[in-house]
């Protein structure tokens, strides 16, 4: 699920907190905006705006984090529609919902001990890449020309 | 890129897999959702029927419910609905309507049997009302016009305005177009399987069209719209070939019934 890799660079201080600060911000978002799924989007967008002139390193970790709350919004969405939906309409529980709902359960927890455990090592200096989101951060940031010193 | 569409791939998969597999455990039974909506939707047919039988005169003569009843069950049988869950009330009134009210109030005016030529016609508007309980008519069209979370806190707290609402929605007002041709339908269906001839409903439904809206017709009108229309479609899903219709209620119970329902004050 979690890549190492090795950086050719020694990120500072500043950088290491600022990247790992990225996925904090996630963090913070997932528990005050629950069970409103787009808050932790909202805190994790402010968050990568705010870094968009930063170095690459905390650059790329914003980026990652950005991408990891993007897709958990989908998912989130689906279920929290889908429970407005089952509200409204009083009667149509099924077990496909209770199926989703605990899927999402699984995918939400994975994700949230990720984000940690990202956020740790990230202080650390650590260039941590996910499955999927790593590679989709690469592609972004080399796609705009910015790869240079990771 | 090639490595990013894999292990997208692969986590979708994941997913799908997973979400079909917890699909297959029977979760609303081990949750019991079903139980829970039967407990809410019991409470709120108890609380609107003590409501509306408040300010109506309901007829408690035995021979009257017996007869009328009679119809009910056998429709009930022939087509597999509990007879327990469908509690039948007569109104003395000269207003002509029929509704149904949550966890199976089946509500009949008096005059709307006076009105009925035959048997077979008040059977039609029985089957009707039945086909809009059975397909859960009822609970869609409060929760869509009053909405869960007021109906469940009005259970709660006994809010009278609430249940005031509830009754009126359901005596008062249409369903919608799709649900009122889903329970003409439904009715047809239930005729023909308990071998009770469905035409003369559909000529209810097409001679009632014809009536005053101004007369004591008002409130049929107001919770049945679009008869003409409806008698049409009724007509076209009678199955024409079957022909072993029978009768439920003898000639004489039937003018007896009539009989005693026009002796009876307003």
């Amino acid at each position: 699920m979690i890549r190492i890799k090795n950086l050719d660079i020694k990120p500072t201080e500043h950088e290491k907190e600022k990247a790992s600060n990225s996925y904090l911000m996630s963090l913070v978002g997932i528990i005050i905006g629950l069970p409103i799924p787009i808050v932790n989007l909202i805190c994790t967008l402010i968050f990568f705006f705010g870094n968009r002139n930063a170095t690459y390193f905390v650059k790329w970790h914003c980026t990652q984090a950005l991408i990891s709350q993007f897709i958990l919004l989908i998912v989130n969405n689906i279920a929290f529609w889908w429970t407005i939906s089952i509200i409204i309409d009083f009667n149509n529980f099924s077990n496909a919902y209770f199926a989703y709902i605990l899927v999402l359960f699984i995918f939400n927890i994975t994700e949230f001990i990720m984000t940690i455990y990202s956020a740790i090592e990230t202080r650390k200096g650590i260039q941590v890449e996910w499955w999927i989101y790593g590679g989709l951060t690469n592609l972004i940031l080399n796609s705009k020309n910015e790869k240079n010193n990771i | 890129m090639k490595k990013i569409i894999f292990e997208f791939s692969i986590t979708i998969c994941l997913f799908i897999g997973l979400w079909f597999g917890f699909s297959q455990i029977d979760w609303v039974n081990i949750f019991r959702i079903d139980e829970l909506n039967a407990k809410t939707e019991e409470q709120l047919g108890d609380l609107s029927w003590d409501y509306f039988s408040i300010s109506e005169n309901e007829i408690q003569e035995n021979e009257i419910l017996k007869t009328v009843d009679s119809l009910v069950n056998h429709i009930a049988i022939a087509n597999g609905i509990e007879t327990d869950k469908i509690k039948l009330h007569i109104i003395n009134t000269d207003e002509v309507n029929a509704f149904a009210l949550p966890d199976g109030h089946l509500v009949l005016n008096s005059q709307l049997i006076l009105e009925a030529k035959n048997q077979e016609e008040l059977a039609g508007v029985i089957s009707h009302e039945l086909a809009h309980i059975e397909l859960d008519h009822i609970n869609e069209k409060i929760t869509q016009e009053i909405g869960l979370a007021v109906l469940i806190s009005a259970i709660s707290g006994g809010n009278n305005q609430v249940i005031g609402n509830v009754v009126h929605t359901l005596s008062s007002t249409a369903f919608d177009r799709k649900n009122e041709e889903d329970a003409d339908l439904t009715a047809v269906i239930y005729l023909e399987k308990a071998n009770i001839n469905p035409i003369p409903f559909a000529d209810f439904l097409n001679r009632i069209a014809d009536e005053d809206p101004n007369s004591e017709f008002e409130t049929w009108f107001s919770t049945h719209p679009d008869s003409k229309e409806r008698s049409k479609s009724v007509f076209k899903k009678i199955n024409k070939s079957k022909t072993d219709y029978i009768q439920i209620i003898n000639n004489s119970t039937w003018e007896k019934l009539k009989e005693q329902l026009s002796n009876l004050d307003k």
